[in-house]
């Protein structure tokens, strides 16, 4: 588990308690893998093992970029996946509303990601160079292929699991369901877009200053 | 990194020959709203805006990207209108007008990338347009009672099929050397 050093913009937590609660939902994300595996679940068992290796993601942009994520950033991806995770076993049947939580969530997901990307890209290599005025027309491009790329990997699981019999690990829902990701993607992918051309940054210091007097530090 | 450019040798000549393609696709839009085609007439405008946006904001009427994509894209506006069955006009014109975007990126904003981030931005614009082509799909059935987007497994075919063309165009225009470095050469 690698060292996150870099303090988070928006968050208050600690790099050591940040680092408790990541390991936490990985901790649950593994648990998930292991039940399904021994109880001959692969659905259940592939979706561990895929929501796990993406938590992975930001300690592999470490490693090999030398790129530490906004710790906020980790957090938010750990729980979007968990989310996912736990919802395939139950709540995306059960209860409808929860459809509405992890498209937000997941669509902020994306956009996080392809933030976390295009940063390791501009500052650890070469091939780009970009004004921050015009960060924006990119983090909104990589955050809606990612999406498209999302439902070709959706497309492609149920095909499989088809072909070897086994339940998809990620299901859709019709074309209802496409739409709706795509239109909350625009949507995350434009707040990150403007948070990633520190539109909001007065607001996160501010709100960090008031929570840091409140606190007495 | 040695940055990309787009590089012209007459100026003038490109451009009428660049407005004349602009003139096309107003024309196909037009013919498009008269069909009752109007996705694709909205489709058209667009392109033609995009295209349109260098010499408007320079106010200087040379200002333009190279014309053999503007024409090609025309080609395939005036393609997908006269024959709307064939779809895959659509994944052409979308790819187009992701090259059309980063073409005018690279060569009008201060913004610097190699050739291959280039066409690799371009196949990822390409695919980012399609998710607002399927997103404008959906709302023209609900709307205009088209009846574009007839099943789920269909749409994930389409994503599929834009990536592949985006690809293969993508490929095409890097071969061409659309898109160089100063020094003359593709890298």
């Amino acid at each position: 588990m690698p060292e996150i050093r870099q303090n988070s913009d928006l968050l208050v937590l600690t790099d050591a308690r940040e680092r408790w609660v990541v390991r936490g939902l990985q901790a649950i994300l593994a648990a998930i893998m292991v039940y399904g595996l021994a109880t001959g679940q692969l659905g259940m068992a592939s979706n561990g093992a895929l929501t796990l290796s993406v938590t992975f993601v930001p300690a592999i942009l470490q490693r090999t970029y030398g790129y530490s994520m906004d710790v906020g950033l980790v957090l938010w991806l750990t729980i979007a996946v968990v989310l996912h995770s736990v919802g395939a076993l139950g709540p995306y049947r059960d209860y409808s509303w929860y459809d509405n939580i992890t498209h937000t969530v997941s669509a902020s997901l994306i956009a996080g990601v392809g933030y976390a990307v295009l940063r390791a890209l501009e500052v650890h290599s070469d091939e780009i160079d970009v004004p921050k005025a015009f960060r924006g027309l990119f983090i909104v491009v990589f955050v809606l292929a990612m999406g498209i790329v999302w439902e070709l990997v959706e497309f492609a699981s149920v095909v499989v699991s088809d072909m070897v019999g086994a339940r998809a690990p990620l299901i859709v829902f019709g074309i209802d369901d496409i739409i709706t990701d795509l239109l909350f993607n625009t949507a995350g992918a434009v707040v990150v877009a403007l948070w990633g051309t520190e539109s909001f940054r007065g607001l996160a210091s501010f709100f960090r200053r008031r929570l840091r007097r409140s606190r007495g530090r | 990194m040695v940055s990309v450019e787009v590089l012209l040798e007459d100026e003038g000549a490109n451009a009428l020959v660049g407005w004349f393609a602009i003139g096309t696709m107003l024309l196909v839009a037009g013919l498009s709203v008269r069909w009752t085609a109007y996705l694709w007439g909205c489709f058209a405008v667009v392109t033609a805006v995009t295209a349109a946006l260098p010499p408007i904001a320079t106010r200087d009427w040379k200002c333009m990207v190279p014309w053999s994509l503007l024409v090609a894209a025309a080609a395939a506006l005036l393609a997908g209108a006269v024959w709307p069955v064939v779809e895959m006009a659509s994944f052409v014109v979308i790819t187009l007008l992701a090259v059309l975007v980063v073409a005018e990126v690279v060569a009008f904003t201060p913004v610097e990338m190699s050739v291959r981030f280039a066409v690799a931005f371009a196949v990822l614009t390409a695919l980012a347009v399609e998710a607002v082509w399927a997103v404008g799909q959906y709302y023209s059935d609900l709307w205009w009672e088209t009846t574009f987007l007839q099943s789920q497994t269909e749409l994930q075919w389409d994503f599929v099929l834009v990536t592949v063309v985006a690809l293969v165009i993508g490929s095409i225009v890097r071969w061409l050397g659309y898109f160089e470095t100063p020094g003359g050469s593709s890298a």
